[in-house]
């Protein structure tokens, strides 16, 4: 009975906990080093204005947002899962070539502002707010 | 306590434990994820705010009818090492909208400008509608827990006593077991565990039934196998007590052996007439007058009893006909009242009282009242009395039993009542 009431108790606060303070702030060198790397490569110049630490119910994950604005975000291992620099171009190097040729096929003009993936597809958002959904093997389907 | 109660009590325990803590945790759960959701929204209105701020670009109105509300100032290095840089927070917000103070979710994001300075973004939102559907989810979910419990117990208790008739069933079959009137056993069942206890009970029964047959014939076999000895013995005593050269002495000593053969004669007799009434020899019914039966004893047992000077109180309301074998009826009015004469101290009453369907035979006592279990039992004398053979009483239930008609003893204002009724 004792045994009970107190997995109960762990139970009841694991629960309580998991839902409460969804966000952490943390310090650049508490980022994972993936994602260190990915910031002083592409990012060298800006500074940070928040990076936070985010629970979620199954998974952990990253966001930095710079002083300028731009946000990236990481998943737990470090890999980016979003670029956004609001109106500005993305830093070449990060959008997959073969994303950016589809793109400049349609809009050889246009500036790729946002960029997010997760295990099935990619976004991207253009400056002139079109929108481009790629699958995992980076076929165009779908354009908004 | 009954078995359903017993199992109902034990089963209410663990389901208010189990169906309790999962209330306790879908309240939490619901309330939290409630709060959550709102934590959500505050996320993104802040990152929006905060970005488009950083970026220099136009901020929203305040009020933008979204209720939410927000305001961005520069906080002191102090400041920031004294509070966390991101925070949640209850608090009493003024609502422009509203004119009044209301409850709102309040997030609180400390961040740095490019220059170094930190500012701290504040954005809240009303959840005047929050404890609302708290108190719903709470309401709803103790609705849930007990309309669960009354279902579940409802539905245990229309099981259980639907698989536990037939215990109750065969309970009945043996309270209403009289031996020697075996009744069959009308139990159907699927369950193997009843099924075996019904074949048990029936050949138990069975066997019972078997052995009380067996000791009935015995009594009747032996009585009667020793009616003949008995009487030979009796005349050759008899024979004896003619002989002339016998000393005076010699004769008191045949003649009180003669009285207790005669004694012995008396009692396998009374046997005998036992176990004929038992093997139910005495078919032959006629309509029986009572209050003649009644009247003919008194007569006859007065007679006997003379010198004991008692006195009869015969109170006849009305006549008692009872279709019943004439000579069983006679033997039983003439032991009851051959008891109450027995019984009675001398210059003592005997009350009398007949009326349809009703016989009632009061003599008053010289101490407390019989044992009720035993009065009826072969052999029972109370503190060894010795001028009956206890066996009276047991002819008069056996009669009853054998004429469909009851007996009854109680002790009233020091009076023992036989009351013989239909």
């Amino acid at each position: 009975m004792k045994k009970f009431l107190l997995t109960l108790a762990c139970v009841l606060t694991l629960v309580t906990n998991a839902c409460a303070d969804n966000y952490q702030p943390v310090d650049r060198s508490q980022l994972p080093e993936k994602a260190q790397n990915f910031l002083t490569t592409y990012f060298p110049e800006a500074k940070i204005s928040l990076a936070r630490k985010e629970f979620d119910v199954m998974e952990l994950s990253y966001d930095v947002i710079f002083t300028d604005g731009i946000k990236v975000e990481f998943d737990r291992k470090g890999n980016w899962t979003e670029v956004d620099c609001l109106t500005h171009p993305i830093p070449s190097g990060i959008v997959p070539e073969s994303i950016n040729k589809v793109i400049s096929t349609h809009y050889p003009e246009a500036k790729i502002t946002k960029i997010e993936r997760n295990h099935r597809e990619v976004e991207v958002k253009l400056d002139n707010r079109v929108e481009f959904t790629f699958n995992k093997k980076m076929q165009l389907i779908d354009i908004d | 306590m009954k078995l359903i109660t017993h199992a109902i009590r034990s089963l209410i325990i663990p389901l208010l434990l189990v169906l309790g803590v999962w209330s306790i945790a879908f309240y939490l759960i619901l309330s939290d994820e409630l709060i959550d959701e709102i934590d959500d929204q505050l996320e993104i209105y802040t990152e929006r705010i905060m970005r488009q701020w950083l970026s220099g670009e136009a901020l929203p109105d305040s009020a933008d009818g979204s209720n939410n509300t927000y305001y961005i100032r520069q906080i002191t290095p102090d400041e920031v090492a004294m509070n966390k840089s991101v925070e949640y927070t209850f608090e009493n917000v003024y609502i422009h909208s509203r004119l009044e103070e209301e409850p709102a979710r309040v997030m609180h994001t400390i961040f740095k400008h490019h220059d170094g300075t930190f500012w701290k973004l504040t954005v809240m939102t009303p959840v005047y509608e929050r404890n609302e559907v708290i108190s719903t989810i709470l309401i709803a979910t103790l609705i849930l827990l007990i309309v669960m419990l009354l279902v579940i117990i409802g539905i245990f208790t229309l099981v259980f006593v639907r698989y536990t008739r037939p215990i109750y069933k065969v309970l009945h079959y043996l309270d209403s077991y009289t031996i020697g009137k075996p009744q069959p056993l009308d139990n159907k069942t699927n369950v193997t565990e009843f099924q075996q206890l019904n074949e048990s009970v029936s050949s138990c029964i069975h066997r019972i039934e078997k052995v009380y047959e067996r000791e009935r014939r015995f009594i009747g076999d032996a009585s009667h196998e020793l009616q003949t000895p008995l009487a030979v013995c009796q005349n050759r005593i008899e024979l004896m007590m003619t002989d002339d050269t016998l000393t005076e002495q010699q004769m008191v000593e045949l003649s009180k052996m003669l009285q207790t053969v005669n004694e012995l004669i008396r009692l396998n007799k009374t046997l005998l007439f036992l176990s004929k009434i038992e093997n139910n020899q005495y078919i032959e019914l006629t309509n029986v007058d009572i209050n003649t039966k009644v009247r003919y004893s008194i007569e006859m047992l007065s007679e006997v009893y003379e010198s004991k000077n008692i006195t009869i109180h015969l109170y006849e309301q009305s006549q008692w006909i009872l279709q019943a074998n004439e000579e069983l009826i006679a033997s039983l009015v003439s032991n009851l009242l051959r008891n109450a004469y027995t019984h009675s101290q001398p210059h003592a009453t005997i009350d009398i009282y007949i009326k349809e369907g009703v016989l009632c035979i009061a003599n008053t006592s010289e101490g407390e009242s019989l044992d009720t279990t035993r009065l009826f039992d072969r052999f029972y004398r109370k503190h060894g009395k010795k001028n009956s053979n206890g066996l009276g009483l047991s002819i008069v239930k056996a009669i009853c039993e054998a004429s469909h008609i009851k007996v009854n003893y109680s002790f009233k204002q020091s009076k023992h009542i036989f009351t013989v009724s239909r």
